[in-house]
């Protein structure tokens, strides 16, 4: 974390709105990232999603209460979340809309053969299955450690756990998540 | 995103690097059309700290309207009919008499009736009988409808007003007379 943003997050909580927007730009990468590996890459709500986010997240930022750059991220990770939440909910009520899927939006670089990108794209759908069958708990420490590349006192901070419990927690979910995939790629094949 | 986690297996940094790709970073223009589109959403709504300030703004002018009407009403109390703000003593009274209990109404008139005799006696005195003229006619008015509305009231609530009514009534007499006297005196 760095004294910077510490000091962004302060004066956008006061009002002020350059620094609130600096403070929105800084962490758009990791509400994109985010909410990409919830919607899949190529989806095509998932602009209006990350913008929604940040959209929200400025019109309650005297709300947040919070002061370093991981509490920061975790708030906008939250709002994401529901963000996500609220256009999956919409979707299913739309059912019409699941034509739309990553796989075609993904088929598109020329210099890559076709068959590699399928599996590619099946293997990241794979895995975006077996992420969803874990706890909410293993879920959100591996997303945070590896989607988002959060260190482990960060992932503590975040998630308020202990970063002894972080690192436990990280074994046993990659292990959970490498069995969930194991099984399902032999049901596959 | 390159992995370099040494607390990590083979297997689970193979893992975690796949789980790595499943998160895109956004393009350039892609970024830069979400930040515009945040800006364009701050810009068509007024921050949060001037909704505030119209919501205190907006109240404040209302406690001062507020505050400023019942002091013009309570100020208006002993206001004279030659007065401009007689009108709001009118008002006040008449916002009174609506609230009230049917028994605490004509209460409220003998009541009324008798602070504007009172009132003209005093003013008399001072020689003002064009107002002590004003006030007792209204006087007569209020009474008068007491002792219409009387009839209506229970047995057992009629009583104690009605005496206090005929007091007011001959009080009332005994300041016309004080009046007529003044007149006479005035035109000899």
């Amino acid at each position: 974390m760095s004294d910077g943003q510490n000091s962004l997050a302060a004066r956008a909580k006061a009002g002020d709105r350059l620094a609130l927007n600096a403070l929105l730009e800084a962490h758009l990468g990791t509400v994109y990232r985010f909410v990409s590996m919830k919607m899949g890459a190529g989806h095509a709500e998932l602009d209006d999603i990350v913008q929604e986010t940040l959209i929200g997240a400025s019109g309650s930022i005297r709300t947040f209460r919070g002061e370093t750059n991981a509490q920061v991220a975790g708030w906008l990770i939250s709002i994401a979340r529901h963000k996500v939440a609220d256009h999956l909910r919409s979707r299913y009520s739309r059912p019409t809309d699941s034509l739309e899927g990553p796989l075609g939006a993904h088929l598109a670089d020329p210099a890559r053969p076709v068959d590699e990108q399928v599996m590619a794209i099946q293997r990241g759908e794979h895995l975006r299955e077996a992420m969803g069958q874990l706890t909410p708990e293993q879920e959100e420490v591996l997303t945070l450690r590896f989607v988002l590349g959060f260190g482990i006192e960060e992932v503590a901070e975040i998630t308020r756990r202990p970063a002894g419990a972080v690192k436990s927690m990280q074994h046993r979910a990659l292990a959970s998540l490498q069995q969930k995939l194991g099984a399902k790629e032999t049901a596959w094949n | 995103m390159e992995l370099n986690e040494p607390d990590l297996t083979a297997a689970e940094r193979e893992l975690a690097g796949e789980l790595a790709g499943l998160g895109v970073d956004p393009t350039p223009s892609k970024h830069a059309a979400i930040m515009a589109a945040v800006r364009r959403s701050q810009a068509a709504r007024p921050p949060v700290m001037g909704r505030w300030r119209f919501a205190l703004v907006a109240f404040g002018a209302a406690a001062l309207l507020a505050l400023s009407s019942v002091g013009a009403v309570a100020a208006s109390n002993d206001a004279l009919p030659s007065s401009p703000t007689y009108s709001l003593r009118l008002a006040g009274e008449q916002f009174r008499l609506a609230v009230a209990s049917p028994a605490g109404r004509e209460q409220l008139r003998i009541d009324f009736a008798n602070a504007r005799i009172n009132q003209a006696l005093a003013i008399l005195r001072q020689g003002d009988r064009t107002d002590a003229k004003s006030l007792l006619r209204d006087s007569r008015s209020y009474l008068a409808q007491a002792k219409k509305d009387l009839g209506g009231l229970p047995a057992n609530e009629q009583g104690q007003l009605q005496n206090q009514l005929n007091q007011a009534e001959a009080n009332e007499h005994q300041a016309e007379l004080q009046l007529n006297q003044a007149g006479d005196q005035g035109q000899s």
